[in-house]
Formats: structure tokens, C-alpha cells, sequence
């Protein structure tokens, strides 16, 4: 059924030129390019709007693009300036204009991500069932710990420490997935 | 790891609970120490990408997703054949157990634009060009346009809940509003916990934090504030803000940076369609089997058989092409009458049906067991018993019909020969969900069957089920889109920008995936 990578197709608006590779290449790494932004903007919709502006000057810009060289330094060091836009924005307390400087510049490149996101999706295989079911409320349907509390009738500092709780054995357990793996 | 100390800061900063003071120590530390990023890096990506490993893979993997807001709709229903010989056309005769009010038509306003909302509902879910009705609205997240019918505009930032009085009268019960009253709307009044403030033609940003206080911002023109245990109104004029708090009133200067603005919420609306189009023509090349080679491996056998896009060629075309990898030529699609339109995002187009023979011609798969069919279609009116979605020529035991009635309900007909003069149609019906307050607003209809039970989604929700005798084989043959050849079935007034039929029975977590990745 999926055998010819060139069978013409439904055909997208100017289909093959820049925009609509650039495009292509956006969504598919967008999950990596959404774990820089969340590690530096955390809150869902605030960082769902600096992808999208990301997206947007990404998409304007697809002519200096050039083939070969890695997409997601590219969209990342766009992202980085979208952030900056919003961090002058903010109005609680965040990060400074300095440690966010320092920590863009020491960004991991995207093999970083990726090795994180494989070993991520084995070890969410292997959380408790209730853990599983919290991560899944507030990172799968982006659910705020408060509704979170609502849902399932806990206390809203009791559902944080828990996701606190699920993210360290999940970062311990990527890493020892990496360790035994990588080194 | 070592350092606990960062690592609770971290914490505090994915949780956006970092005082000034943390906020300060962290920044400090980010900035002098190198380990610190490492651990930074280390400790927050697992929260940036938690929400990319937690997305199904495609369609067709199970997901792991307790859906325990899945409200079971009591109320399905179910048709039996009737044995009436005086019917010439079969009469599919449907009891009820119970009938919910369908809200009559009573908008005061109309949602004009959504930009990344989260309703603290599921069920409350509403797209751009929904009629609004007296009511709440409650938003977590994200920002909606309100267009009241007396022509005052409201900028809705969440999290927020704004009840709906009149076309005149708005209040907020906590949250922040942007109004832009042009001079026919004068008079509109919002009210607040604390204080009304009413609109003399102009400009302004109203916040309630709480039931004691109310902050009120003057852009343009004139307002006059009263609190709530007052009798005496003050004037604000342009550039004036006040604050009551503690029944007490602090005057100051306006600013307009505290709210989203109209063209602010424009700008974003348009850069999320943008993100959203580009991302849908992506998935569904892949879905289609027609997308870039290295997306394909992730793709499970999903027996996609149809699958219109809408998306090609130029509007001349009056073929629809069927984007499965390899389809037969015979299951392109015929334009008979139709106008190309708008679809769910700007820069997408969608086939408009509005005239009695406007119709899409198609050839559909023919003996199979299981079907599910997809649409998403923004219905304009339903003033027929029955509008058609999908109708299959032959009349004949397993020829599918699919359709829309009066009041909403979506309908899988399947034909059943029991040797009287005319075929029988089975129906199965859902609950009503295309009602008047979704018109206008695009919608994703779906229905699967999986040879035992058929099964209705609206948007991606369960909206009802019901058993159907098992025919030795599913049939579509030829059918169209949009109308029915059977006179007694009037066709669709609307339009469709997506359409699928796939000969197996999706999940209904699959179902909703579909939804989400394709939702305007």
C-alpha cells in the first residue's frame, strides 16, 4: 500500500519548494524543538506560543535553510530569540536575560534529545499505574496540577509532589538506560 | 543529581513556582557554573518532552490513556426494521429512553476566534463560529474572541470564566477582558463580583482576581465604574485605570500591556493556523502513505482505503484525488455542482454543498467487514428528517448509508434484505450532537462499525453506540459524498474539507488522536 516514495499525491500548494520542506521538517522535529522551549519556558501555553512564532519566521525564512546543515540548531537558535521576546514579557519571576543566555548557549545539540526521548518512552512503560495516569493528565492532556487535584479528588500539593516524584524515576531511569546503552 | 538544593530550584522553576529570590539564586548559578546547566538540561528534559513521548505514535498503537471523563451516553438508541407493508420507503422506527433538551437557537454572540484554548470542560469545547448562547463560559488556557450580537467585541484570556447575560451584558466572574464597544454597542455593561462598569463607547480592560476585587483600564472613549455596594458611578476617561480593593478605589493610569489585545489575539491566531495546517498536511501525508519516505516506517497497517484531503490541485479540478499510496483510479472523486470554499484553517480549502444536486461521485471499497468513516464538515443547517453524508448506490444486505437528522443525531443505516418488496435499513443513531449551537463551526463526524457495534464520535468523543445484525459483508461501492441518490434523504448543506473511509474499526482513542491532530 505504501511502496512508491513518489507517488504524486494530493499535491500541496507549490509542493517540493522550500517553505513546504522547511514546513515538513518543523513538524517532525517539533517535539524537539517543544523540549527546548519547555526546559527554558515551562508553562504548556506559553511555550506553545513561542513555537508558533517560532514556526511562523521559520516558515519566512525557509530560503536561508540550507539542506544538510542540522534543522534543529536552526529552529532552536530562532526559538532562542522568540524566547527572549517573551522572558521581557514576563510577569512572574523566571530566569534571568543572563542564565538563559548561558544555558542557550551550552544547549545540548539534538542527538541529546533524541536519545532521551527513545529511552523516555521505554521507561513510561515501566511507571506505576497511578504515576503513569498522572504523567499522562498533565504532559498528555496538559492539564494544570490543579485540575489534576479536581479529577482525582487529591490535594493540589499532593499531585505536584507526585509528577515531581514521576520525573525523578524517570530521569533516573533514562539515564540508566542510557548508561547501560551509550557509554 | 548531587546538588539537592539545584535540584529542588529546577523543580520550582518547571512547576513556575520560583519566588523573586529563587528565581534570582538559580539565575545566579545557571550564569557561574557549568555543572549547574548540565544538570539543568539533564532535569528538565524529561518535562520538555514528556508531551512529544506521551503522543500516540501515528494512529493505530493503543494509548495508555485513562479516559475516565469518557461519560457513557445512556441514552443510545437503536432502529428496528418495521414490517409495513403500506411503506414503500422503509421507515427505520427509533425509540428513546430519554430526550435531552435541545437548546433552541437563542444566541446572544458569536465565537469568533480560538486561539490554544483549554475549556475547563471537555464537554464545553467549542470552535470558532459557534452561536453562543446565554451561559459560561470557562477557558484554563488560551484566548477567544467574542462577537456580541449587539456588536461589542471581547478579548477572553484564560484562565477566565465570563457568563454570557445578553447581546448588551457580559459578567466576569474572575479572569481578564479586553472590550471594544463601537458606538451601536454603547451602553454594553460588564458586570463583575465587585463592580459593573458600563461602556459609553470605547475601549477598556476589566480583571477580577477575586470576588472583592476589580481593575479597570480606559484605552479609548469613556466608562462609568459602580461598585457593586454603591450607589454613586465614577467616570473614567481615556488613559485612567482603577483598582478597587478592599472597598476601596486607587486610581492610576491605564495599561494596555496587562491585556490581550484584538490585534495581538489575531496575530496568534493566525501564526496557531499556520503551525496547525502545516502540521495537518504533514500527518496526513504520512497517513495517506504519500508523505516524506522517512516518516513512513512509524506507520501501522491502518486499512485506509479513501482518504479525500481536499487540499489539491487548482480549484478548476473537478477531480477529487483519493491520496492512498497506490489507489485505484476509479476511487478519485467526481465533482458534480460544488463550490470550493474555505476549509478549517486559511489556505485550506473545502468543497461547499448547497445546491439539491451538488455531489461528489466516488467508488468506495466493496466487501469488507469492518468500516469506519471520517468527515470533518461544518454543517449549516439540518431542516430536512435526514441529510446525507455518504450514500452507496446498490441496495443490497451491507450497503452503508451514512447520514445526518434533524435534531443532530448521526446515523449508520446498513441494508438488510428480508425478501420484502423494498431493501430494510437498519439505523443506528447517536445522541444528538450536531445541535444549533455547533452549526456553523467545523466538526469532525466519525462512525465506526465493527460488524457487532456501531459506533458514533463527535469531535473525538463517544456519543453513542448501539448493536446491529452482522451481514456476511460491508458495501459501498458506488456512492456519493454530500447527497443520495434516494430522493427520501436530502443532501448535506455544508462543507466538507476531509473525508476518509478506512475498512477497519478504529478505537475510540484512535478516533480522538485523529481529532486532536486535526482539530482547527
Amino acid at each position: 500500500m505504501m511502496t512508491d516514495a513518489d507517488n504524486p499525491t494530493d499535491g500541496t500548494p507549490a509542493g517540493g519548494d522550500a517553505t513546504m520542506r522547511v514546513q515538513q521538517l518543523f513538524v517532525r522535529h517539533q517535539g524537539i524543538v517543544k523540549a527546548f522551549i519547555l526546559s527554558l519556558q515551562p508553562g504548556f501555553a506559553d511555550a506553545d506560543d513561542v513555537l508558533q512564532e517560532t514556526f511562523l519566521v521559520v516558515t519566512r525564512r525557509a530560503a536561508d535553510f540550507r539542506e544538510g546543515t542540522n534543522f534543529v540548531a536552526w529552529a532552536c537558535s530562532i526559538a532562542r530569540l522568540k524566547l527572549f521576546e517573551a522572558r521581557r514579557k514576563a510577569t512572574s519571576p523566571a530566569l534571568s536575560e543572563a542564565a538563559l543566555n548561558a544555558l542557550c548557549d551550552d544547549t545540548p545539540d539534538d542527538s541529546f534529545f533524541q536519545a532521551r526521548l527513545g529511552a523516555l518512552r521505554e521507561c513510561l512503560q515501566t511507571l506505576a499505574p497511578r504515576a503513569k495516569e498522572l504523567v499522562w493528565l498533565r504532559y498528555h492532556s496538559e492539564l494544570a496540577s490543579q485540575e489534576i487535584a479536581d479529577r482525582l479528588a487529591w490535594k493540589e500539593p499532593a499531585v505536584r509532589v507526585a509528577l515531581s516524584k514521576a520525573r525523578v524515576f524517570l530521569r533516573e531511569c533514562v539515564q540508566g538506560r542510557l548508561a547501560k546503552g551509550g557509554a | 543529581m548531587k546538588d539537592t538544593e539545584l535540584s529542588r530550584l529546577i523543580d520550582a522553576h518547571l512547576d513556575g513556582r520560583l519566588s523573586a529570590s529563587e528565581a534570582e539564586a538559580l539565575s545566579q548559578l545557571l550564569v557561574r557554573d557549568a555543572d549547574a546547566r548540565r544538570q539543568f538540561w539533564e532535569q528538565t528534559a524529561v518535562h520538555g518532552l514528556l508531551p512529544e513521548a506521551t503522543q500516540l505514535e501515528w494512529l493505530g498503537k493503543a494509548a495508555p490513556e485513562p479516559e475516565r471523563n469518557v461519560v457513557r451516553v445512556a441514552w443510545w438508541r437503536w432502529a428496528v426494521p418495521l414490517a409495513a407493508a403500506a411503506a414503500l420507503v422503509l421507515l427505520a422506527v427509533v425509540w428513546r429512553a430519554s430526550q435531552p433538551n435541545v437548546p433552541a437557537s437563542t444566541g446572544v454572540a458569536l465565537l469568533s476566534r480560538v486561539v490554544g484554548a483549554q475549556w475547563a470542560d471537555a464537554a464545553d469545547e467549542r470552535a470558532a463560529g459557534a452561536v453562543l448562547s446565554p451561559g459560561t463560559l470557562r477557558l484554563n488556557s488560551g484566548a477567544v474572541m467574542v462577537e456580541f450580537y449587539s456588536g461589542a467585541r471581547v478579548v477572553l484570556e484564560g484562565p477566565a470564566e465570563l457568563e454570557l447575560v445578553s447581546a448588551k451584558e457580559a459578567f466576569l466572574r474572575a479572569g481578564k477582558l479586553s472590550a471594544h464597544v463601537p458606538p451601536p454597542a454603547r451602553g454594553f455593561t460588564v458586570g463583575s463580583p465587585a463592580a459593573r462598569v458600563v461602556d459609553l463607547g470605547t475601549e477598556f480592560g476589566l480583571a477580577v482576581t477575586d470576588a472583592a476585587t476589580a481593575e479597570v483600564h480606559v484605552f479609548n472613549g469613556k466608562v462609568e465604574v459602580l461598585a457593586a455596594n454603591a450607589a454613586k458611578t465614577q467616570s473614567l476617561n481615556a488613559g485612567d485605570s482603577t483598582r478597587l480593593a478592599g472597598g476601596a478605589w486607587t486610581r492610576g493610569t491605564s495599561d494596555r500591556a496587562k491585556f490581550l489585545g484584538e490585534a495581538e489575539l489575531f496575530q496568534r491566531s493566525a501564526a496557531q493556523s499556520e503551525l496547525r495546517l502545516a502540521a495537518w498536511r504533514v500527518t496526513s501525508r504520512a497517513w495517506s502513505g504519500s508523505g516524506l519516505a522517512d516518516d513512513r516506517p512509524r506507520l501501522p497497517e491502518l486499512s485506509l482505503r479513501l482518504h479525500y484531503p481536499f487540499d489539491a490541485g487548482s480549484p478548476v479540478e473537478r477531480v477529487l484525488t483519493n491520496a492512498v499510496a497506490g489507489a485505484p483510479l476509479e476511487s478519485h472523486g467526481s465533482i458534480v455542482g460544488g463550490a470550493w470554499g474555505e476549509g478549517r484553517w486559511p489556505g485550506k480549502r473545502a468543497l461547499e454543498f448547497r445546491g439539491a444536486g451538488d455531489r461528489v461521485r466516488f467508488t468506495g471499497p466493496e466487501s469488507f467487514a469492518q468500516v469506519t468513516f471520517l468527515a470533518w464538515v461544518c454543517v449549516e443547517a439540518l431542516p430536512q428528517p435526514l441529510h446525507a453524508l455518504v450514500s452507496a448506490d446498490a441496495e443490497r444486505t451491507g450497503a452503508l448509508r451514512w447520514e445526518l437528522t434533524r435534531d443532530g443525531r448521526l446515523r449508520l443505516n446498513v441494508g438488510r434484505d428480508l425478501g420484502r418488496r423494498r431493501l430494510d435499513w437498519e439505523a443506528v443513531n447517536s445522541a444528538p450532537f450536531v445541535t444549533s449551537e455547533r452549526l456553523g463551526q467545523w466538526l469532525l463526524l466519525a462512525t465506526t462499525f465493527d460488524g457487532h457495534v456501531i459506533r458514533h464520535f463527535g469531535n473525538g468523543r463517544f456519543i453513542g453506540e448501539g448493536p446491529s445484525f452482522t451481514p456476511p459483508a460491508l458495501h459501498l461501492g458506488a456512492a456519493e459524498l454530500g447527497n443520495s441518490p434516494n430522493p427520501s434523504i436530502r443532501p448535506l448543506i455544508g462543507s466538507v474539507d476531509e473525508f476518509a473511509v478506512l475498512t477497519r474499526a478504529l478505537s475510540a482513542e484512535e478516533v480522538r488522536e485523529f481529532y486532536e491532530r486535526g482539530k482547527p
